[in-house]
């Protein structure tokens, strides 16, 4: 963010650091199904960018 | 799966010793701290899946985390999610385990959804990007978590929920 990165591309960097897993990917689909790992992590990717999303307009909403 | 996946990863452990020997040490070691970090809580997982194969019975996991949990189950698939620790990995397992006896697909999304909320590293959040940053965001990812369960539930079961696996 120092460097001029927005909080949008941060918020979104970070949730999908944390719920989107490529590598578990394998161990997932065994263990839960490949239509659950592939759908779960598809979903996931694109809940993300919502909720940065949001995030930042209501932190600007809110005046912060 | 299990074995194709195994044996792939044990050729190219065998082409990286036999190309370059030094990083298949590096690999190796690796391997050894990431195994050792994740002991712990690998335990505790196995504890838990015998703890809930020993006491817990089908029609208790349907009660509380099956198609008639309602709130309760969003309720504990959240908390549980946001108590976790660990890697990802170790929980598929018992999630696996709890599917199979009749936990419901949206409860496993958003088990898996609401861990982005990482309760120790909540404080560095707090240092780097602010108290109101890191509640509405922790907020926000608790509400998706539901969100995400309820349509990974949709696009994967249907629109009924199954107990099948």
């Amino acid at each position: 963010m120092y460097e001029g990165v927005s909080l949008f591309a941060v918020t979104a960097f970070l949730l999908s650091w944390v719920s989107v897993g490529l590598f578990n990917l394998p161990a997932e689909m065994d263990l839960l199904g490949k239509k659950f790992a592939v759908a779960r992590n598809m979903i996931f990717f694109v809940i993300s960018f919502f909720i940065s999303i949001i995030t930042v307009f209501t932190l600007n909403f809110i005046g912060v | 799966m299990n074995k194709d996946f195994l044996s792939i990863m044990v050729v190219i452990y065998l082409l990286v010793y036999v190309t370059s020997p030094s990083l298949f040490h590096v690999a190796i070691s690796e391997t050894y701290s990431i195994l050792l970090s994740i002991l712990p809580v690998l335990i505790l997982v196995f504890v838990f899946i015998f703890c809930f194969n020993l006491f817990i019975k089908p029609e208790n996991i349907r009660a509380h985390l099956g198609q008639d949990a309602k709130k309760r189950g969003w309720v504990f698939s959240i908390i549980a999610g946001i108590f976790s620790t660990g890697p990802i990995y170790i929980w598929y397992p018992l999630l696996a385990d709890l599917k199979g006896k009749g936990m419901r697909t949206s409860f496993v999304s958003t088990f898996l959804y609401s861990r982005s909320v990482k309760l120790p590293l909540l404080p560095i959040m707090v240092h780097y990007f602010g108290f109101n940053y890191t509640l509405i965001l922790s907020t926000y990812i608790i509400l998706a978590s539901i969100v995400a369960g309820y349509v990974t539930e949709r696009v994967v079961d249907g629109s009924s929920a199954s107990y099948e696996k």
